[in-house]
Parts: C-alpha cells; structure tokens; sequence
C-alpha cells in the first residue's frame, strides 16, 4: 500500500490522518535530571504518568 | 537567508517541566543562531480540574498519586530548585492549581493576533512565579491585555468558545501521533522531541532538522 501525502485537510476531530507521526529522534534520552517531580517524570509531565 | 524551521511545541500552562524547557530551548536557540517560527499546540494535563480547585497544590498532587502531602511537597520543592537553575523563581506556595481549557482558548486567539509566544510567556509567569489565576476568565483578560490583546475581545472569545475546536484538535493531533507527555516539539512535522531535554540536545535536535530540510531541498531541486 502506498501512503497518501498528507493533505492538510482536517477530519472532524481536527486531525489531518494523513499526516504521519514525526520520527522520535534516536538521540534523545531521558534528561539530565533524571527525577520524579509529582505528575512528571524525566522532564515530562503526563496525563497518566508511569509509575 | 534560509527559511526558518517550524517548531510546534505541546505544552500546559501548569506544567513545570514545560517552563523549564522552554528557557532550555531559548538558550539552544540563541547557542545555535537558528531561525525558527514556534507554534505553541495546547495539552491539558488535567482536563478535570475544576477552575476552582479547592485546595493547593501538593494536595493535588497527593490525592493524583496517592501519596503524602509532605512528599508531594519534597517534589515540589526539587522542581523549584531546578527551575532555579534555569532562572526561573517557581512559588508553588501560591500556585492556584486550576483547569486550562481557557487558557489555551486564549492562546489561539493570540495565536491570530501574533501574539502568542508573549502570552505563553506571561501565562507561565503567571502560574508559576507570580500566583495569579489563569483559570478565570477576568484574570486571563488582565493577562492577556498585559500583551497587546483587546480585553473585549477577549471577553467575547471566552464567552463564546470560539477556540475551543483548536484547543481540541490539538489535543487529537496529540494523540494521534501518540503524545501522552509535555513538553513535546516538533520540527518541520517530522522529527520529535520529548521532555525538557538539556540546551545541547535541543542544538543537536535544530541541526538535524536544518539538516534534513536542507536535503529534502537539495533533492527537490535535483529532480526540479
């Protein structure tokens, strides 16, 4: 199957479905500081945060 | 002079490791002299916060986690202590804990009026520094006049919900690309970084999306 290029077309939640996910960079690890503070965890803060 | 790279950037206003990275990607910017135009996308960490949570922050935190006051505390204080080092002076004894959704309504709108980098900015201040409410509707039209934006229309917007659609798709854009913390960027909506990595890292991250813009125009230019 061949991948439509996106198409900046909007569906009914807002989202362009052909628009695909960005590549996560490969170098980018935790932070430097690397710590819990309440709802975030390695410089993020999550909905449902990992335990 | 090359265009600039587009930078959109997921984030809360009562996120502190949101603060954080933007100072540390301001510095990347300024350490790499790359041009960027920067579109902040609304996440709201705690969509059912009511605007008026009664109650602090490390209350919060201790019903979300189920742990102690006195730990949630002990996090709060080493979150200040790192926002410290980026100059920030995070007063979690005065933080208002608080839902969003009118705030990142408000974002958009200076989002249309070219004002939304300045409103972010005073937004965080706000939050984290100063003790203000960015929860109600007439603090955020005190906020957001701070910055240039007209006060009635500020009124009316948040009257009137005429951004929440784009808070919400951003949201979904979020969760269709699998998001599920801030802070995340996006460079040129294909290469992504998540949480408030170090200045060095945001450098590296800038210069691989220069680099690959610069490829993908080399190649157009190839085939042209």
């Amino acid at each position: 199957m061949t991948a439509s290029p996106p198409t900046g077309r909007p569906d009914a939640s807002g989202v362009d479905p052909t628009r695909p996910a960005p590549s996560l960079l490969t170098f980018v690890t935790a932070v430097d500081d690397d710590v819990e503070t309440g709802l975030c965890i390695d410089g993020v803060c999550a909905v449902d945060p990992p335990r | 002079m090359s265009e600039p790279l587009t930078v959109e950037i997921w984030s809360d206003v009562q996120c502190p490791w949101c603060y954080i990275g933007k100072r540390r990607f301001e510095t990347a910017l300024a350490d790499s002299g790359e041009r960027v135009a920067i579109t902040y996308r609304s996440f709201e960490l705690a969509p059912d916060t009511p605007v008026d949570y009664d109650g602090t922050p490390a209350d919060y935190l201790s019903e979300r986690k189920g742990i102690s006051r006195e730990q949630a505390a002990e996090m709060m204080a080493h979150v200040t202590g790192l926002a410290a080092q980026e100059g920030l002076a995070y007063d979690f004894d005065h933080v208002h804990q608080t839902n969003t959704v009118l705030a990142h309504e408000l974002l958009h709108l200076a989002r249309e009026r070219g004002l939304q980098a300045e409103l972010k900015e005073r937004l965080l201040a706000a939050y984290f520094e100063q003790g203000r409410h960015v929860g109600r509707v007439e603090e955020l039209v005190a906020l957001g006049t701070d910055v240039g934006l007209d006060p009635e229309e500020i009124r009316a917007a948040l009257a009137d919900h005429r951004y929440l659609p784009a808070v919400k798709a951003d949201t979904a854009q979020a969760a269709a690309y699998g998001i599920r913390g801030v802070p995340f960027y996006v460079f040129d909506g294909a290469l992504g970084v998540s949480g408030a990595q170090s200045p060095e890292t945001f450098v590296a991250a800038l210069a691989q999306a220069r680099e690959a813009r610069d490829s993908a125009s080399a190649g157009a230019g190839a085939t042209a």
